[in-house]
């Protein structure tokens, strides 16, 4: 390649870079509100609480695994919605806030005989077999609150549109069993031990957030103008929850070892 | 038998009473402080879609269960004078019975000490044109009305007890009989006695001006239909049993019993349909003919078909019948299925403690902390904390 050549395009690129800039410049000009903070809506499908986690694994009895054997493997979904204000900008956001969340799971109530299985049956034959109720369900059910600090470097964002994102906080699970009636289960056959309770924990995050904004300028400008909203962020995280009062080995084990979830992040 | 009100909306018995030539009632002249020739006395009754007449094999022995409100409305002629009061007169019956009758219609105030009449003295407000009473009438108007002789679909006789119809309603049509005899079915009565009096009269009086009750009951004494198969599924020592949808008719439900086997594995007699269609009455409150004591029973929500019976032992074996029950309690023939079992089920909070979980419930705190207000309080400091450094940047 020749001298010149090298020249015209490093002069092109440079060129390409600077118009980009410059609209993103000016579309960042126009979607110029002061950034406040963050409103946040994530899910996470197929949540499983690491409750069995708790049980010493034995292959031929899912008595050790009370969770998988009264809801199954695929979980469901935890709903989370959150704000956050910055209390750092520069290179990047630094923001605290809360979440509240929802996720309940609910399943078929079992026989008195936990190990079913007796070495001879697959876990899948003994989750689902004929020792299951046809009528009676019951349900776990927990609303996870979170104090957390946000960490975004989004400071290329308006050349480059994904944002790496660091989170880590404080966590409480309100949890509580209900039995085939809809009402607080009880551990106990005296019923003096109600299941319901909170379990204290931490949790931290990384992922990426995708800025919308770069797929439809002139909407997130309008959106901007009209809402305040400066940037909409398509979210995907990857998420550690240690859910276990700090390691109470008798409290429920809520958190989660990773799972992944999705959301969508406004910034005000 | 069930009773049901007829146009028991207020709009409706008008217009019936309208159509009947029974309202406006003119009254007559009756008292001299009084001028009310002219006035016209109407009957209305309202708020009781259905009159449950209880206790069939009683032979109509029964009790009014629900409340039945009446209301008199005076219309006053042009140029008349004097005050006056709408009256409304019950009459429960002539002797027997009638302090324990009335204990439940009327206040201490409104009875009256006649002891041979026994009768019940609402007033509304003076020069008031209406006023309404809404009492349980059961066991006045129907308390022990009707002679047993005859009746269709009773399973006793009585023998030697007379019953008188009360007064206060009398049939509809006057060709029938008020004084025992078979009601038949949809035969309707209509309430009697209302009228103005002085308004300076403190104690009733007999020669109040009457009116005509637009009240129309009737007694329902078709049996519905039986249920066609039982379906019975296992629940936490619980039988959950259940009919076809179609076999439950709007308003309906289902009553569904579950009775023990023997000690001997011997399985239970049952209550069998019998011929005729006939109602499953008992003079037990509220249940079908043929339940006894021990059986488990359990009703079905309205509309529902299927109904859950507790306390069932795990294990145990069980012959299930079941009878639709229609909106004016009437039970039809009873269906069956020989034999369900139910087991122990454990709910997740049962079935972690059985395979060795720990956990106690309750709210965990962290130190210096209650429960669930440790976050709290640092989301309260941390607000805190961002509001003054905003507030000290600005």
């Amino acid at each position: 390649m020749s001298a010149s050549n090298r020249f015209s395009r490093l002069g092109a690129l440079a060129l390409l870079c600077v118009v980009m800039s410059g609209a993103h410049a000016q579309a960042q000009g126009l979607r110029g509100s002061p950034r406040t903070g963050l409103f946040e809506l994530r899910m996470t499908p197929g949540y499983v609480p690491a409750i069995d986690s708790t049980f010493s694994p034995s292959a031929d009895c899912v008595a050790s695994r009370p969770y998988q054997k009264i809801f199954g493997n695929d979980g469901a979904p935890l709903f989370q919605l959150g704000t956050s204000a910055h209390v750092y900008r520069g290179i990047g956001a630094l923001s605290l806030g809360a979440t509240v969340g929802y996720f309940q799971d609910t399943g078929d109530m079992v026989r008195t005989n936990p190990c079913v299985g007796d070495g001879d049956v697959t876990e899948e034959e003994a989750q689902f077999n004929e020792d299951r109720s046809t009528t009676d369900n019951t349900s776990l059910t927990l609303l996870p609150l979170q104090a957390q600090a946000t960490y975004r470097f989004d400071l290329f964002e308006d050349t480059f549109p994904f944002v790496p994102v660091v989170r880590g906080g404080l966590d409480y699970f309100g949890w509580w069993i209900d039995d085939q009636d809809g009402e607080t289960a009880y551990f106990d056959a005296a019923r003096e031990q109600p299941s319901s309770g909170g379990t204290w924990g931490y949790h931290y995050t990384l992922g990426v957030h995708f800025l919308l904004d770069y797929l439809a300028e002139d909407m997130a400008t309008g959106f901007d103008l009209d809402a305040g909203v400066n940037g909409s962020y398509l979210t995907v995280e990857y998420t550690v929850l240690k859910v276990d009062d700090f390691g109470d080995a008798s409290s429920l084990r809520l958190g989660n070892d990773g799972v992944l979830n999705f959301g969508l992040t406004l910034e005000l | 038998m069930r009773l049901l009100s007829r146009g028991s909306p207020f709009g409706v018995a008008a217009l019936v009473a309208g159509l009947a030539g029974l309202a406006p009632f003119a009254a007559r002249a009756q008292d001299a402080a009084v001028d009310d020739s002219g006035f016209s006395v109407r009957f209305e009754s309202g708020d009781a879609d259905r009159l449950k007449l209880l206790g069939h094999a009683e032979c109509l022995g029964g009790v009014l269960t629900e409340q039945v409100k009446l209301a008199v409305e005076v219309t006053r002629p042009e140029n008349t004078s004097g005050d006056y009061r709408a009256v409304l007169l019950v009459k429960p019956d002539d002797g027997a019975g009638c302090e324990a009758a009335d204990a439940q219609l009327c206040a201490d105030e409104e009875r009256t000490d006649d002891p041979d009449r026994c009768r019940c003295v609402a007033r509304g407000a003076q020069n008031d044109s209406s006023f309404e009473v809404s009492r349980p009438f059961g066991s006045l108007l129907f308390g022990t009305e009707w002679s047993g002789d005859g009746l269709s679909g009773c399973s006793a006789t009585p023998s030697d007890r007379t019953y008188t119809f009360v007064p206060a309603f009398v049939p509809a049509d006057a060709t029938k009989s008020a004084q025992g005899g078979p009601p038949g079915d949809g035969q309707a009565f209509k309430q009697t006695d209302a009228g103005v009096e002085d308004a300076s009269t403190t104690t009733p009086t007999a020669d109040v001006v009457l009116g005509t009750s637009t009240a129309e009951v009737q007694i329902d004494e078709v049996a519905p239909s039986a249920a066609g198969a039982v379906f019975v599924e296992s629940g936490d020592r619980a039988l959950v049993v259940s009919v076809a949808d179609d076999d439950v008719p709007a308003g309906h439900n289902i009553y569904a019993c579950a009775r023990a086997y023997g000690a001997d594995g011997s399985a239970p007699t049952l209550p069998a349909p019998v011929a005729g269609n006939a109602l499953f009455y008992s003079t037990t409150q509220g249940k079908p003919e043929g339940v006894e004591p021990d059986d488990l029973c359990a009703r079905s929500s309205t509309d529902g078909a299927t109904a859950r019976i507790e306390a069932i032992r795990p294990g145990a074996s069980y012959g299930v019948f079941v009878f639709v029950e229609d909106e004016a309690g009437n039970f039809g023939q009873p269906a069956s299925t020989s034999r369900a079992q139910s087991a122990e089920y454990l709910n997740f909070a049962e079935y972690y403690r059985t395979a060795g979980g720990r956990e106690k419930g309750g709210c965990q705190g962290l130190p210096g902390s209650s429960g669930p207000m440790g976050l709290v309080a640092v989301g309260i400091a941390a607000g805190i904390w961002v509001r003054r450094r905003r507030g000290g940047r600005s």
